[in-house]
């Protein structure tokens, strides 16, 4: 599959910079575009509101993050223009074991799936191929 | 040649009074100290005085300094101030050190670290057992020494002491330098340099830079040594720490010997020996005379015709310096110079004499400690990492020496240290579950550290490593990647100690 853009909310650098060096490796993917809070994430979509072939075709979603986080920009996601979330599929990336979020996320109707960090070759094969 | 290593007794831990500049004379600021001091009642300032006075006599007159720490610490004991017996037993340990009664030194270091143990005062016992490595590396027992260290440095990493971790990363270096493994003796001694750099003052970086120096002299890269020892001159020198500055001089006198310049050789001993004159530090005036009485030696060896004023010089300076070794007993570089006088006796035709030093040579060398042969040591050493290997102790050296190193092998090792803490952090949790019953509401708040706090880390460890191992990086990506996992383990051996910590409550 191609994409023209995912966007990668996290707001551990390293983390970011992984998921970057995966996505470009094993994805035929344009541009990754990293940004380290909700807010951040939420602000960069309705920028491209109107410009929708801008938009990223999928978001990779961190639940634990300082001031917003992953449950909480979703809240704030589900109240956006339809045209923005038709277009964008959100993934929840996280580290946690905790079932409590894995089923939180999974029913959430905005998110497509779970993913467990690190993201790796094998999970991009597994959900894009 | 006697070089001058700065041993650093930091007993600064000891003492809460703040000091003012530094008097022109050692001796006079002692001087004034003690008639401070006599004028006081017997109360725990007076205590505290008494042992500023022995710290004070440490590098100026050991025999001194052992009186007003043994008069510290009676008072001490009548008084009922544990910690300040404590503190006082630690600074005549260092003052026997420094009189090179190793044995005593030790028995008196052993004997503090166990009051500050009871006392449970961590930075007391960091502090002197700091001190008893360098009693251990005086005595030639690198491998004590270094597992003091390290046990010092175990105290200092739950405390964030960037000096006393440096002043540590400085001491294990300089047994790397007695035992000849430079290279390592100089990344620890970077090691130091980057902490003191980031968080101390100028002092401890002078001091070592001038230890790193010494490497450069042994390697042999003179005018790299001759780079630090200026830098480190020249702080020193900023800084009016002029004991500093002559210890610089001095082994800037010395690089110059070896580079067979006695003109210049000469003009920097007798700049460090007017400055030692001027302080009054005896020990450094004998130090002083002898080089100068040796490069004398050297330059008279090297004359041609033979030049007899400079024979007689050379006598004349290294009987001085024995004469004031001998009056201090300073015995570690008398050895040196009665072996250099006895060559100027030979050469002088004066077998009496001659034959009469080399007796009291062999005297000094029996009662001073031989030190074991390099291999043996190493072997030493080696065997205790092994001993330690069960100890977190080791893991967290490892990790230290595994960052400076950017190749796929060393990364298998770190997942090694991260198995190590996942056991540890599993550990942890297993105490946790067994409070289970009693505190429900705890076990949850762990489940919330163990789900994300702990794992987050974990993940970005293992992601970073895979893209380690994965592909063909540049060198500089690699190390990239290995600094992101050293950041994140340090991050994920924080969050082990909190939950450790939690567990104690």
């Amino acid at each position: 599959m191609k994409f023209n853009s995912i966007l990668v909310i996290d707001d551990s650098k390293y983390d970011l910079f992984i998921a970057t060096e995966i996505l470009n490796d094993y994805c035929d993917v344009k541009e990754v575009v990293c940004v380290d809070s909700g807010q951040k994430g939420l602000a960069y979509l309705q920028s491209k509101e109107n410009k929708i072939g801008e938009l990223p075709e999928i978001i990779f979603l961190d639940i634990k993050m300082p001031l917003m986080d992953g449950f909480d920009f979703l809240n704030l996601y589900n109240q956006l223009s339809d045209k923005i979330k038709n277009y964008c599929k959100i993934y929840m990336l996280s580290s946690s074991l905790d079932p409590t979020d894995i089923v939180r996320a999974k029913n959430n109707k905005d998110v497509i799936d779970f993913i467990e960090k690190p993201l790796s070759e094998e999970q991009i094969g597994k959900l894009f191929n | 040649m006697y070089k001058i290593n700065y041993g650093i007794f930091f007993l600064v831990i000891l003492f809460q009074i703040n000091l003012k500049a530094k008097v022109t004379s050692q001796q006079e600021y002692i001087d004034s100290l003690i008639s401070v001091a006599t004028s006081l009642p017997n109360d725990s300032v007076k205590v505290v005085l008494l042992e500023r006075i022995g710290y004070s006599y440490i590098s100026l007159n050991p025999i001194e300094g052992k009186k007003y720490t043994t008069k510290a610490l009676e008072l001490a004991r009548e008084l009922g101030l544990t910690n300040r017996e404590a503190a006082s037993i630690a600074l005549l340990a260092a003052n026997c050190s420094a009189n090179s009664e190793y044995d005593k030194a030790l028995q008196h270091n052993l004997e503090a670290i166990e009051i500050f143990r009871s006392l449970n005062n961590q930075k007391g016992v960091a502090g002197v057992t700091t001190n008893l490595s360098q009693v251990y590396t005086k005595l030639g027992n690198y491998a004590k020494a270094i597992e003091c260290n390290f046990e010092a440095l175990k105290i200092y990493e739950e405390t964030s002491e960037y000096r006393n971790k440096g002043i540590i990363y400085e001491n294990i270096a300089n047994i790397y330098y007695e035992l000849k493994e430079f290279e390592k003796s100089k990344t620890y001694y970077l090691k130091a340099l980057n902490l003191y750099k980031n968080h101390t003052v100028d002092a401890d970086e002078a001091r070592c830079l001038g230890n790193l120096a010494r490497i450069y002299m042994e390697i042999p890269h003179y005018d790299t040594a001759m780079i630090y020892l200026n830098k480190a001159f020249n702080i020193n020198q900023k800084n009016g720490n002029k004991t500093g500055a002559l210890i610089n001089l001095s082994n800037i006198g010395n690089v110059h010997s070896r580079k067979e310049e006695y003109a210049e050789a000469l003009e920097y001993h007798y700049k460090a020996l007017e400055i030692a004159n001027n302080l009054g530090l005896k020990n450094f005036i004998a130090t002083g005379k002898g080089n100068i009485g040796e490069v004398y030696l050297s330059q008279y060896k090297k004359s041609s015709p033979f030049n007899h004023n400079l024979i007689d010089n050379a006598q004349n300076y290294l009987t001085d310096a024995i004469a004031i070794c001998d009056e201090i007993d300073f015995k570690a570089p008398k050895v040196d110079f009665l072996e250099s006088l006895i060559e100027v006796y030979v050469i002088q035709k004066n077998y009496q004499k001659a034959y009469h030093l080399i007796n009291k040579k062999i005297a000094i060398n029996d009662s001073l400690y031989s030190l074991a042969s390099k291999e043996q040591l190493s072997k030493l050493e080696t065997q205790r990492e092994i001993d330690l290997k069960d100890k977190d102790l080791l893991i967290k050296n490892k990790e230290l020496e595994i960052i400076s190193l950017n190749n796929q092998k060393k990364s298998l090792l770190y997942t090694f240290a991260i198995i190590v803490l996942i056991i540890l952090l599993f550990v942890a949790f297993t105490y946790y579950r067994k409070k289970e019953k009693k505190h429900y509401e705890v076990i949850s708040e762990i489940k919330q550290i163990q789900s994300h706090e702990v794992r987050g880390p974990i993940a970005t460890i293992l992601g970073l490593i895979k893209l380690l191992k994965d592909k063909n990086r540049s060198d500089e990506s690699k190390l990239e990647l290995i600094e992101g996992i050293e950041e994140t383990t340090n991050k994920l051996n924080n969050i082990v100690n909190q939950i450790i910590n939690n567990t104690k409550k």
